[in-house]
């Protein structure tokens, strides 16, 4: 059961801000006022927090167990979630979502030191690609179940938070309460890690994720542009996204293999030809295989990206880096 | 491993951003154009990097070319 708890975790986690892409073109109507700008930071906002929260989430894991960490991170999630669907004007609002960021920016480390800390070798690999998969899967059911709500109010798209509940449960019942680890990060001198390469992937990583994260953030809008705001339909092609990076995620291995040095390339073109068939075609369905095909391209390149800077590292330095 | 995970925060966070700014650039400000200019870039460079591998492969010695990920990444 502690493989379902660390599972739990990390199915709300990458997508956590973007769970309310369905309804931003509804939240856009009910807050005229708003600058456009105001709507990008629903969906853009709370990762500005996660990136120095997820350092912090090291830093607190050396005074308080892991456990302790998430259950915190999880009540804020909870509050910051829901709280979205009561905020009263777009200031509020925007307060809610930092506080989402600051939540899943403590969560998301320990969803991977988790499986680090937990499983070793052939079943820690195993693992590191079910959390990856589990991310996806968690992406796909948070996006539709939105999608549905969004059809109810703009207000109800927050309940989906409540997820986070369940997460909780899980967390509670079967997550060991382990001692925090003092001097991991202090006693060991780290070998040189080559930081051009670093910062290659680096790059590459956040060059993925601009052009990926246009579709859980702008999709709604753009479908709004062409006169489609049913919520459900909004849903369903975003989750399409999720799935194909699911399916990118699972089929890794053989293609890597059939494709050899031209996996990254062909990956690449996938992803460029999903977004000419969202832009060049006039079909919803091609849209949506559009944004699966899309989908699949960044599932696949992302392991990529990772499986690289792990090779950088040695596996003690991993452990620390993961912190 | 954490410096990688702020990346893909700090492209979350820019996303939504850089696309409004590609969309203002190119056109009137509406997401069709942003996902045109994801369009045609993306393509360019696929395109790019199908042809650097067929010149590795046909060019450059195997040993040198057939470590997956390696030579690309």
């Amino acid at each position: 059961m502690l493989k379902y708890a660390i599972l739990s975790v990390s199915l709300i986690t990458v997508m956590a801000g973007a769970i309310i892409a369905p309804a931003i073109g509804s939240i856009a109507v009910a807050f005229p006022d708003a600058s456009g700008f105001q709507i990008n930071l629903l969906t853009s906002l709370h990762a500005a927090f996660m990136i120095p929260f997820a350092f912090v989430s090291g830093f607190l894991c050396r005074y308080f167990s892991k456990k302790a960490i998430l259950l915190f991170s999880l009540v804020l999630y909870l509050v910051a979630g829901v709280g979205g669907g009561f905020a009263p004007n777009m200031f509020i609002l925007l307060c809610t979502r930092a506080l989402l960021g600051i939540s899943v920016g403590l969560m998301m480390p320990l969803s991977t030191t988790l499986v680090s800390d937990n499983y070793d070798g052939e079943k820690r690999t195993g693992m590191m690609g079910m959390v990856s998969a589990a991310t996806n899967l968690g992406a796909i059911i948070a996006i539709m179940i939105a999608g549905v709500l969004a059809t109810i109010s703009w207000n109800a798209t927050f309940y989906v938070y409540g997820i986070g509940a369940i997460v909780m449960i899980f967390v509670v019942a079967y997550l060991p309460r382990k001692a925090p680890v003092r001097s991991k990060t202090k006693s060991g001198k780290q070998a040189a890690i080559p930081k051009a390469k670093l910062a290659t992937y680096a790059i590459m990583m956040f060059l993925l994720f601009v052009v990926f994260y246009s579709i859980p953030s702008n999709m709604a809008l753009y479908l709004q542009e062409n006169d489609i705001t049913n919520t459900i339909l909004t849903g369903i092609i975003i989750a399409a996204c999720s799935l194909g990076g699911f399916l990118g995620g699972m089929t890794l291995a053989r293609f890597q293999r059939k494709l050899k040095i031209a996996y990254v390339p062909v990956q690449v073109m996938l992803m460029g030809i999903g977004f000419a068939m969202i832009v060049f075609t006039p079909s919803m369905i091609l849209v949506g295989m559009g944004v699966f095909i899309l989908g699949f391209g960044y599932g696949s390149l992302v392991p990529v990206i990772f499986d690289g800077v792990s090779n950088l590292a040695s596996g003690a330095q991993a452990m620390i880096a993961w912190q | 491993m954490a410096v990688v995970q702020s990346f893909i925060y700090l492209g979350q966070f820019s996303s939504p951003h850089i696309h409004s700014i590609i969309s203002n650039t190119f056109g009137d400000g509406s997401v069709n154009y942003s996902y045109s200019v994801m369009a045609i870039v993306l393509l360019i460079v696929g395109v790019i990097l199908i042809l650097k591998t067929l010149y590795q492969v046909k060019f450059v010695k195997p040993n040198k070319a057939a470590v997956p990920g390696k030579k690309l990444m």
